[in-house]
């Protein structure tokens, strides 16, 4: 695997139309000047509008129905969008087909459980034998997006035992590949989504590009109880940024756009990398420990982003 | 059942079913609305924050309030036992009560179903009309014209025995009776929280879009959250009052 390989994206036959200045760390992601890791641009977050969460649809290509493809991808989800993702980028032609509805997350989701409802794919299944399980309502999703549509956003890692249950345990079927064949990819969707989460010290210890969440009420209790019965206790991985700088490397990555809805409150990485600019505006506490830049609650495109509009 | 305080209703020891103490001595609801009145949190009303909530969610949750829909799927006689039902396993015996039956009729009739059902049971608009027939002929095995208009303790006996799932006669010979049990708690359980009178009662915080939370931590709550009235542990005085 050659660095440029390791860029999600990147490496897409000279159509890369912009690219920042940066030095390049040993895993060939490029670094900031602070040795933190940056999330190598990810294009399909900048179609998304400032000012909307729904994917502007009237800046779509349309094409004819005789345009000849190469691959069709049954079913919108995290899967098969990301398939039709990935090999459009590499040039393939490919229709994905969808049976749910292209939601507009302004105008068709809401902050509400029984509203929610109808994210939900709920043809129905029909469950029995010996010691049937019972499913939630909730256990696939509906229309583009799939399951991503309700999704909480929780994102471990497989732990290496897990690919070797039959030879370990006598349950189920070993897995044809070892979980050091998904790590790579495991490390590079950490860092696109980009995952929050405590260093994770079982299995293949790894960090998250992120720091961890603030926990709630029940899970306080929870760790309180953990922690007097000597159990480890680690906040588990989300998919959902965490703009709180801990270290450089946190408000780094978080210039990232990933979930619409944690878009909310940004802290913009722009020209500030060198520690200079709005330090002014700055809580001392995060001009001292990091030197990286404001949090501001009002929305505010990136330098990438800019960058990326002013070129087309 | 009694209300307030003028008759010995709210006496364990007097009532005259000897039935478990009501709630009443719970506060009245001072601010909003919730089942019955009494809550918790009697100056907290959960629908003086849509102001705060974004514009699509604000239109669904104000519609469960303002606009119940009227039974098109169950038939009266249907409506009659299984309203009763509802209203009995969720304690709601006064006005106001949250319109459990109406919002549930609502979904089956539109098809909103869970996804999934057992092999050995039918489909659930069916089960609740079965159900329906089968609270029926429990209450006349007890003497009863229909469920709907039994002695109370009528009710009460053939909704214990429905949740143990020992009904016996002809719906309940081809209905597994516990899992006709979890299809209906499912739906009034999700559908009676669903509703903001009952986010009141339990003083939930409603919609969090996009205002979002900022407390987390044992014990804390939003500043627009509501104070709970008493310090009771629920979990505790229901072990104490013997309403186990």
């Amino acid at each position: 695997m050659t660095s440029s390989d390791r860029d999600f994206g990147g490496d897409d036959g000279g159509e890369r139309r912009f690219s920042l200045r940066g030095r390049f760390g040993p895993h060939g992601l490029r670094t900031f000047p602070q040795g933190a890791l940056r999330p190598p641009d990810n294009d399909s977050a900048f179609l998304l509008d400032v000012h909307r969460r729904a994917v502007p649809r009237e800046r779509m290509a349309h094409y004819d129905d005789s345009y000849a493809v190469d691959l069709v991808i049954v079913g919108a989800g995290a899967g098969g969008s990301t398939l039709a993702q990935r090999l459009a980028r590499r040039g393939w032609k490919v229709v994905v087909l969808e049976v749910g509805p292209f939601w507009d997350p302004d105008e068709d989701w809401v902050s509400d459980e029984a509203g929610a409802h109808r994210l939900y794919w709920t043809e129905q299944r029909v469950i029995g034998g010996q010691d049937p399980v019972e499913l939630g309502k909730n256990n696939s999703g509906h229309g583009v997006g799939g399951s991503m549509n309700h999704y909480a956003g929780y994102c471990p890692r497989f732990h290496p035992s897990d690919f070797e249950v039959r030879t370990r345990d006598g349950v189920g079927q070993d897995w044809p590949i070892s979980y050091w064949d998904l790590k790579a990819h495991y490390e590079r969707l950490e860092l696109e989504l980009p995952v929050a989460g405590d260093f994770w010290p079982w299995g293949d210890p790894h960090r998250y590009p992120h720091t961890a969440h603030p926990v709630t009420g029940g899970a306080e209790l929870c760790w309180d109880g953990a922690r007097k019965l000597g159990i480890e206790v680690r906040v588990g991985p989300v998919g959902i940024t965490r703009p709180m700088p801990r270290t450089a490397k946190a408000a780094a990555s978080s210039g990232l756009r990933s979930s619409p809805r944690a878009r909310k409150v940004w802290v913009y990485a722009a020209s500030l990398l060198q520690g200079r600019g709005r330090r002014s505006n700055c809580p001392h506490w995060i001009t001292r420990r990091t030197r990286i830049c404001s949090i501001s609650g009002v929305p505010r495109v990136p330098t990438t982003a800019e960058a990326r509009l002013k070129r087309s | 059942m009694s209300s307030g305080f003028r008759e010995p209703g709210h006496l364990p020891n007097l009532r005259p079913d000897r039935q478990p103490a009501h709630p009443d001595r719970l506060p009245r609801q001072q601010a909003g609305v919730t089942p019955q009145m009494y809550g918790r949190y009697p100056e907290y009303d959960v629908l003086e924050e849509a102001p705060h909530w974004d514009e699509v969610t604000r239109r669904l949750v104000l519609d469960r309030v303002e606009k119940v829909p009227d039974i098109r799927f169950f038939s009266d006689a249907e409506a009659r036992t299984l309203g009763v039902f509802c209203d009995l396993v969720l304690a709601q015996d006064k006005e106001p009560r949250v319109p459990v039956l109406n919002m549930i009729d609502a979904k089956l009739y539109a098809g909103q179903l869970d996804g999934f059902r057992y092999a050995d049971m039918p489909d659930d608009r069916e089960t609740w009309r079965r159900v329906a027939k089968g609270l029926d002929a429990a209450a006349r095995q007890h003497g009863s014209q229909e469920f709907a208009t039994a002695q109370w303790t009528v009710q009460c006996q053939v909704i214990e025995a429905f949740s143990k799932g020992s009904l016996h006669g002809q719906v309940w010979d081809e209905l597994p009776a516990k899992r006709a049990w979890s299809v209906l708690m499912r739906a009034v359980l999700s559908v009676f929280y669903s509703h903001p009178w009952a986010w009141n009662e339990i003083g939930f915080g409603g919609p969090a879009y996009p205002r979002g939370f900022a407390r987390f931590g044992v014990g804390q709550r939003e500043h627009w959250e509501g104070a709970a009235a008493t310090a009771v542990d629920p979990v505790n005085d229901v072990k104490e009052q013997g309403l186990e």
